[in-house]
């Protein structure tokens, strides 16, 4: 048997988080996320956490295991290497319920960096190339799945609350530096000031964090350099 | 919507890597040492008093109390200016996916240095 | 090249961290390690402040130290919502503390060279 300790959070009947306790029969490669599941079939359908594609893809399931955040998913319970896990809602973020985080401040300044392939050459005939190696340079950066697990460790993100935050940062390397991308100069405008990337001290909590191993730093530092010799 | 915080959220201790205490250190020594510079400017600057009031200064602040403390002013010159050197590398894009072991290998000249001085020191102490 | 404010500060305090790297080493062995437990006399200060590199060498430490540390201070700032609202406050005040301090260590140096009594 897994101990689980969950912070529990209903808006109706807390005033603030609270700990309830859960004991869940583990089996051979149990995800936390399975150990979730099993707590709401059997033991209390009232817990509420994200999921969707249970396979490391969609990001839905980032919450703090054991005092790092990560994907519920991808942790196996085993590799946790303890008969107690701890589970809280992702750090720094508001609690909506139980292990639901208000992500509103994330993806609004994922938006403020365009997400987007901006080009307004004339469309050529087939497409628009890309050499092997101009596509490595993205490469990690589009691995990205957006699961929030870097926003919510970084201390800077936490208290400053202007600040682009690492993911955000990353994608706009990711358009910055992509060969098909023609709005470089707004880009740099966006992510320049004391509120962009120049807030990151290379703390590297992102880094730890990120279930993809992406280290958003590398895009961080490309663009503080960029912005300031441009 | 009424949203929840968790109690237990500090600002420091979570995920603490390598990189987090470098930069939490760096932060800590870097304001040691500003307020350390502008206290040595105004004891400096006492000097404006005549060489008689400098002389006396002088003689307490190189006192056994004070020898001790330059250690550890030392210690945190040499581990902001190092770990300066690591961030500086970072800007220039050298190392940012091996920064702990830079960390590291940064670390290892400034506890060399230290105690080198520290064993220099000692004779002084007593 | 056109430098917004903010990148123009971050590369200055890299550029003066790497300047003061090199010479303070050689300011705190002077100082503090060379005569170490002779006491620190007027009379010596002002004889070493005679040589030209040693007076260059102080007043850039001065300088750069003052121009570094405040602009880590404002960093510091920054970082938090409650201290950022006041960035402007928090910018002069910290332009007026430099400013001051440069000008009382420059006379500090100054009362060495002019040899008071």
């Amino acid at each position: 048997m897994v101990t689980f300790k969950i912070a529990r959070f209903d808006s109706d009947k807390d005033k603030e988080p609270r700990f309830q306790t859960y004991e869940v029969p583990d089996e051979k490669e149990m995800s936390v996320l399975e150990a979730l599941f099993y707590i709401v079939e059997n033991l209390d359908g009232s817990l509420a956490f994200r999921y969707s594609c249970r396979g490391a893809v969609c990001g839905s399931c980032a919450m703090r295991i054991n005092g790092q955040n990560r994907l519920a998913c991808q942790t196996l319970i085993k590799k946790l290497g303890s008969t107690t896990i701890t589970i809280s809602p992702l750090p720094h973020l508001p609690v909506q319920k139980d292990l639901m985080v208000d992500m509103e401040s994330f993806f609004a300044k994922y938006e403020k960096i365009k997400p987007y392939l901006i080009n307004n050459d004339p469309i050529p005939d087939k497409e628009f190339k890309q050499s092997f190696k101009e596509r490595a340079e993205i490469d990690e950066m589009i691995n990205c799945i957006l699961c929030g697990n870097c926003y919510s460790a970084c201390t800077m993100a936490a208290t400053n609350s202007d600040y682009l935050g690492p993911a955000a940062l990353t994608k706009a390397y990711r358009f910055y530096a992509d060969s098909r991308d023609t709005a470089k100069a707004e880009r740099l405008r966006i992510i320049d000031g004391e509120d962009g990337a120049f807030r990151c001290h290379t703390l590297f909590n992102c880094a730890e964090v990120c279930p993809k191993n992406i280290v958003p730093t590398y895009s961080i530092q490309k663009l503080k350099g960029a912005a300031c010799f441009k | 919507m009424k949203f929840g915080k968790l109690k237990e959220e500090s600002v420091i201790a979570y995920q603490s890597g390598v990189g987090m205490w470098a930069f939490l250190l760096h932060r800590i020594t870097g304001l040691a040492l500003i307020f350390y510079l502008l206290m040595h400017i105004f004891v400096i600057s006492r000097a404006l008093n005549g060489a008689q009031t400098f002389d006396k200064l002088l003689a307490v602040l190189t006192s056994k109390p004070f020898i001790l403390a330059d250690l550890a002013l030392l210690a945190a010159i040499l581990f902001h200016g190092l770990n300066g050197i690591r961030i500086i590398l970072f800007d220039t894009g050298v190392g940012i996916r091996q920064q702990k072991a830079i960390f590291w290998f940064m670390m290892a000249p400034a506890v060399i240095i230290w105690f080198v001085t520290a064993y220099i020191t000692i004779p002084y102490l007593f | 090249m056109k430098y917004n404010k903010s990148s123009l500060l971050w590369l200055l305090q890299r550029i003066s961290a790497v300047l003061i790297f090199s010479a303070l080493g050689a300011h705190i062995w002077k100082v503090h390690y060379v005569e170490l437990g002779q006491p620190i006399l007027y009379a010596g200060v002002a004889l070493r402040l005679k040589d030209v590199m040693t007076l260059a060498l102080d007043s850039s430490i001065l300088f750069l130290g003052l121009f570094h540390g405040l602009n880590g201070v404002r960093m510091v700032a920054l970082d938090y919502d409650f201290l950022k609202k006041h960035d402007r406050l928090i910018s002069w005040l910290l332009v007026i503390v430099g400013a001051a301090f440069f000008i009382l260590g420059v006379r500090g140096l100054w009362a060495f060279l002019i040899n008071i009594k």
